[in-house]
């Protein structure tokens, strides 16, 4: 052994110690640095040498510093820090998106719904309190309000959540750019066969920042650089880093666009997956919820009121609130049909009564309209009202529905209920009159009838052409043909229908009237016999209608004879009472033991009475009537806003009809028309408890609690999953802490062993050095 | 490889666990000093999803309340006026029964007549009270006076123009109670009892019903006397004066010097010489009277007959001949439409008689029509006049009835919102209670949770300052 290669050992041992103290001290420096990874010296022994055929080890080798990092832990640890920072950053915008709704509370829209429900029931006790009149108005004005400020707040939100994302992507790309200028420095440094421990562990953390953002994939090139995809795209290429954008959708959604992609990102963790959420679900689902919300509120509200009367009395004038809007480009709407013409809220196949009073008299006109959304086309329908007496109706430049009143006489939508049902006087009328059986009915082509009255006679010749289909013949055309030749007015007759019913009726009243169904081919299809003939009378039954309906639906009610005779005296005469399907309800009694004049209750609240007149079952004697539960069954008020309670359809432009803000005395309280009754009040108090088809039978307040528990059960699971990671997330640290992590005791530990190493070797070299200085002194 | 434990595992470990007990405390502190367990809906969705539905319903039980003591209040005022009309109504029967006296004289009837005319206004007031500006009594039609006066036929008369329909109030989930009772229930109750005659000329109900409201005058008048006499008798101006219908015997006893008309009772006929003889009047038993002229009288008996005939009127325009076999004679007022049917086998006599429609007239016309009768400016006769007012109170009498029934009707609805006002204020307080066990926190568990927890973190900063304190660094030399 040469005392040279003994100093040689010594040297290396000196040097391996010194960079195992290194080593510690650099741990111990970095005890505290996030992301560091422990650090240590390989130690090997060196080769031996054989001398004098022995073989003598050649001291220690310090091999490379090598990370004690476990890759697979780290990776763990990187998804599972982004699903805390994705759920941390929607946790508290969820939080925040909870307390915009303010509930529980009195500032709640649960609570305003119902100060509104209750100042409704309040008013109907006495619908001509000015005070709580106004109240109304203010609970109503309320509730708007809570509605503006929600949807004002909610977007408010989304764009200080926009903003924060803005601010996140500058992070992002920032953290993308250090990553590249690593992935450039990195190779360059380890082509020299070091490994360059620090630059990755400065990589690593700017990937794990970077992690916290966005979820990240990364993968290690053979040569050291790094490529980062997020979401499947490339970020963080070998060289350089591709720039992240963030933009608003058209439906107000943010998307993130790396560039260099044609398609969206949709991160699926970190923190900016967890905005974009908050954003997208504070200006998209929960923005929708309470717009729908507000809607049908506002049509449910509508409904309501629509079809009530104010303390005023009937409207002279209204215009709609909602426009109908041309669909197929040709700048007119009258060609679109009903339900199809942009409107917010829907218009369904139903019937719309317009009452037309006149002021001076208190005379009524109903009138009908039958609404099939599907085909009838907005022309029509303006023409239809405008064609109603004393009344017109027009569209705005604009599209809007204006209604107008002659001077002198007022309009409303009122559930009315007609007091006299026989306005032709075919129910025991003073006019003879001779009732057909109930249609439809079968005519043959060239059919005739011969009508005679005292005046002379008529003859009728049915035409297929005065038919839409001739074997189904209704009685409103039947009684529109034979009108339409002027041969029944010659001879002082007429035609009307009544309940589906062709009656042919003299002009003149009194006994000396007759008229008489003589002969013909048609007599057989509308049920008479040849020369059937009736009598007028100078004592009329005068059938009257009194009472309230009470029923929930509408329905029409006639009234047939069960017999022949006089009212008051004739034994065991009848009235029998039918339903619109046909279906006999009740007889009413009014024979030998009937006062004349006494009403006598029929069906829901409605009472009829009769005078002194005769009755005929044989001649076909038949008055109806129509009972009002709803004077708008097609909803075509509140679709257009006539007579609405609330104009707008979202929560940002709710509001109470500025005319009823201003003047809370046009507020619809009564539902007959009648000015203390407070039918539309109970209806508007009703809607609280309204079972909603579009809710699947809840009700509103029902509806709304169910969207609060949903934001809330949001928020709520999502402090649950935060939990949940967060246990997941301190077992992983605690696993990479005990494989990566500084104990300051370890490292003392190694202070130790390789400070006595060092020692130790120390002492061989001076051992060496004097085994050198005993030879020389031989020398 | 065992597991490896580093300082700054100990710091994070530590951090969490002070962070987690930091959070209860906070939440526990939070709980108490707001009183709520439940203080933003994701506290507790699920409660909360029972909490926000409890409210509504307690929002839906403060409403009906209100409504029912809204209610209650409106009833129970219109059942003190009812009570006003109820002894409103007593004072005038009291003063028509006093009225009906014999030994009343006109002057006196004329007094009475003025005190019911005063009771009849004070009861059009009561009808017509208004509470609030709305018509208590006037159904849903509350803007107009429920009874006004209008003119009818050149006649003024208070009629019934509110509506029969009461407004409603909800008091419940599809629980309404009428808040009033419309006027007409108490005053102008539709109950037809059939006609009536007030029974003067015998004329009845034909058997076919009639068609009228409250009352109308029916006029038999007399048009002639064809009479078989002879002793030198004969009738006085020809009859003219007569009021017989019918056929009735005419006896003359010369022995007593007396005639009478049927079985009614004997007229003495006067001397020849007080010079009476011309308009002896004899009256049968139903009050019928001939007058006959006994100047020419030759002193002896005589068995003869009187006939009178006559027609009827109900309008005093257009008169029937009465056939005193028709037993369903229709008769019609063209301007009242007013129509009768008149069984005329029984008329007797000429005269003016009453004609009421039962249970069809107001309190008002009733009133009315007594202080026209009391007042009496046709001078009927007592026995007519009683008949008449007799015929009225009837009437008078259903009036008084329907009031004794609205006022219990008022006061079973006031009572039935009573019954609900209790039941709902119980309810309320069990969803308060339901409420407060579903929001609020319970206090004991809380505080002893907050113990608990302060405990906890006390024992975790020891441990922790204790572990922390550890270091080799202290032995090492």
């Amino acid at each position: 052994m040469s005392s040279i290669s003994s100093l040689n050992v010594g040297l290396k041992a000196l040097l391996a110690a010194q960079s195992g103290l290194d080593t510690a001290g650099h741990n111990v420096a970095n005890v505290g640095t996030p992301g560091y990874s422990r650090q240590e010296v390989i130690l090997s022994s060196s080769g031996s040498q054989i001398l004098n055929g022995i073989a003598v080890g050649s001291g220690v080798e310090a091999g490379a510093v090598r990370r004690l990092a476990d890759q697979f832990i780290g990776r763990r640890l990187a998804t599972s820090s982004g699903m805390m920072a994705f759920l941390d950053a929607r946790l508290s915008g969820l939080s925040q998106l909870e307390s915009l709704y303010g509930e529980p509370g009195s500032d709640g829209l649960s609570t305003k719904l119902q100060n509104l429900f209750a100042s409704f029931s309040r008013l109907a006790a006495d619908p001509s309190e000015q005070s709580v009149r106004q109240s109304v108005v203010s609970a109503g004005t309320d509730l708007a309000r809570r509605f503006n400020s929600l949807s004002g707040s909610l977007d408010e939100l989304a764009h200080d959540t926009r903003t924060e994302i803005r601010g996140m992507v500058e992070r992002v790309n920032t953290l993308a750019n250090r990553i590249a200028t690593l992935n450039r420095s990195i190779p360059e440094f380890e082509a020299g066969g070091v490994p360059a421990n620090d630059m990755r562990d400065q990589r690593d953390q700017a990937l794990r920042e970077l992690g916290g953002f966005v979820d990240v994939k990364a993968y290690e090139n053979p040569n050291g650089a790094m490529t980062v995809q997020v979401g499947g795209q490339l970020l963080v290429g070998p060289v350089n880093a591709y720039a992240l954008r963030a933009e608003t959708g058209p439906d107000r959604s943010v998307v993130l666009q790396i560039a260099g992609h044609a398609g969206p990102l949709t991160p699926r963790s970190g923190a900016l997956a967890g905005l974009i959420s908050v954003a997208n679900d504070a200006s998209g689902q929960r923005k929708n919820e309470v717009d729908a919300l507000a809607r049908q509120v506002a049509f449910q509200l509508n409904r309501a009121h629509s079809t009530g009367v104010p303390s005023g009395g009937p409207f002279s004038s209204m215009m709609g609130a909602y426009a109908f809007v041309d669909q197929d480009g040709d700048n007119l709407v009258t060609d679109e049909t009903l339900s199809h013409t942009g409107l917010t809220f829907p218009i369904t196949s139903g019937n719309l009564r317009v009452s037309v009073t006149n002021k001076t008299t208190g005379e009524v006109e109903t009138t009908n309209i039958a609404i099939d959304p599907d085909s009838m086309t907005v022309g029509e329908f303006v023409a239809q009202l405008d064609a109603i007496g004393h009344f017109s109706a027009s569209l705005t430049s604009d599209g809007r529905l204006d209604l107008t009143a002659d001077p002198g006489y007022g309009f409303d939508f009122a559930q009315r209920t007609a007091s006299a049902p026989d306005s032709y006087g075919t129910f025991g009328g003073q006019a003879a009159s001779l009732g057909s059986r109930k249609g439809p009915y079968t005519f043959t082509a060239g059919s005739t009838l011969q009508v005679t009255t005292a005046t002379g006679n008529a003859t009728i010749t049915f035409q297929s052409s005065d038919f839409a289909n001739i074997n189904r013949a209704s009685a409103d055309e039947v009684a529109a043909a034979m009108n339409a030749g002027g041969q029944l007015s010659a001879i002082g007759a007429r035609a009307v229908v009544v309940d589906g019913r062709v009656v042919v009726q003299s002009l003149t009243q009194g006994t000396s009237a007759t008229i008489q169904a003589t002969s013909g081919t048609a007599l057989t299809t509308l049920g008479w016999t040849a020369g059937q003939t009736a009598t007028g009378q100078t004592n009329p039954a005068t059938p009257q209608i009194s009472g309230t309906y009470s029923g929930t639906t509408n329905q029409t009610y006639t009234f047939v004879p069960s017999g022949d005779g006089t009212i008051g005296t004739t034994a065991g005469l009848g009235v029998d009472v039918f339903d619109q399907n046909g279906n006999k309800i009740t007889t009413l009694a009014v024979g030998q033991d009937y006062v004349p004049g006494t009403p006598i209750a029929f069906a829901n609240g409605l009472s009829v009475s009769f005078q002194l007149g005769t009755l005929s079952k044989s001649n076909g004697d038949v008055a109806s009537v129509a009972a009002i539960a709803d004077a708008d069954t097609s909803d075509v008020l509140a679709a257009l806003g006539v007579n609405a309670l609330v104009t707008g359809t979202n929560a940002a432009t709710f509001a109470i009809r500025a005319d009823i803000r201003a003047d809370p005395s046009r507020l619809s309280t009564s539902g007959t028309g009648a000015s203390g009754d407070n039918g539309a009040l109970l209806a508007l108090a009703g809607v609280d408890e309204l079972a909603i088809d579009a809710y699947g039978g809840q009700s509103v307040s029902t509806h709304y609690n169910a969207l609060i528990v949903s934001v809330a059960s949001d928020a709520s699971s999502t402090q649950g999953m935060y939990d949940t990671e967060q246990v997941v997330m301190n077992g992983l640290e605690s696993r990479r802490q005990s494989i990566s992590g500084v104990n300051v005791d370890e490292e003392l530990i190694d202070f130790e062993r390789f400070q006595q190493a060092y020692a130790a070797a120390a002492r061989f070299l001076s051992v060496v050095s004097n085994l050198q200085d005993e030879l020389m002194r031989l020398v | 490889m065992a597991a490896r434990i580093t300082q700054s595992q100990f710091y994070s470990v530590l951090e969490s666990n002070l962070k987690t007990n930091y959070g209860k405390l906070a939440l526990y502190q939070q709980q108490v000093s707001s009183g709520k367990r439940i203080n933003r809906p994701s506290d507790d969705p699920g409660g909360s999803a029972v909490a926000l539905a409890l409210r509504n319903s307690q929002a839906d039980i403060g409403r009906y309340l209100t409504a029912a003591g809204d209610a209650r209040s409106r009833l129970d005022e219109s059942a003190v006026l009812a009570n006003d009309a109820n002894a409103t109504l007593a004072s005038v029967r009291e003063l028509v029964v006093r009225g009906m006296s014999d030994t009343m004289n006109a002057s006196s009837r004329q007094a009475l007549a003025n005190e019911i005319e005063q009771l009849g206004l004070q009861l059009l007031q009561i009808a017509n009270t208004q509470s609030d500006g709305t018509y208590l009594f006037g159904g849903t039609n509350s803007k107009q006076p429920p009874f006004a006066e209008v003119t009818v036929n050149g006649q003024k008369r208070i009629v019934w123009q509110g509506s029969g329909s009461a407004a409603r109030a909800t008091i419940g989930a599809g629980d309404e109670v009428e808040t009033s009772l419309p006027g007409n229930q108490l005053f102008a109750k539709w109950s037809p009892t059939g006609t009536k005659y007030a029974g003067l000329t015998g004329a009845r109900a034909g058997t076919s019903k009639d068609q009228g409201v409250a009352f109308e005058e029916l006029t038999v008048r007399h048009d002639a006397t064809n009479a078989v006499l002879g002793a030198g008798i004969v009738l006085a101006n020809g009859g003219a004066n007569d009021t017989l219908i019918g056929t009735r015997s005419v006896e003359v006893d010369a022995a007593n010097n007396q005639v009478r008309l049927g079985t009614g009772a004997w007229t003495p006929i006067p001397s020849a010489a007080s010079g009476q003889r011309t308009g002896v009047i004899a009256k049968d038993e139903n009050g019928a009277e001939v007058h006959f002229d006994f100047s020419a009288w030759s002193g002896v008996d005589l068995s003869g007959s009187a006939t009178g005939t006559g027609s009827v009127s109900i309008d005093g325009t257009n008169f029937t001949t009465i056939d005193l076999t028709e037993t369903n004679l229709q008769l019609t007022d063209a301007v009242s439409g007013a129509i009768i049917h008149l069984n005329t086998t029984g008329i007797t006599r000429s005269g003016r008689d009453l004609v009421n429609f039962g249970g069809t007239s107001n309190a008002f016309d009733i009133i009315g029509g007594l202080v026209a009768d009391l007042r009496n400016p046709s001078g009927m006769s007592t026995q007519e006049l009683q008949k008449r007012l007799g015929s009225r109170l009837v009437e008078l009498d259903a009036k008084h009835d329907d009031v004794l029934v609205g006022l219990s009707a008022l006061g079973s609805r006031s009572a039935r919102t009573t019954d609900v006002q209790e039941r709902l204020n119980g309810r309320s307080i069990e969803l308060q209670g339901r409420l407060e066990k579903v929001e609020d926190v319970d206090l004991t568990s809380a505080v002893l949770e907050i113990t608990r927890a302060q405990q906890t973190l006390e024992l975790v900063q020891s441990t922790g300052s204790r572990m922390l304190r550890t270091s080799l660094l202290d032995y090492l030399r």
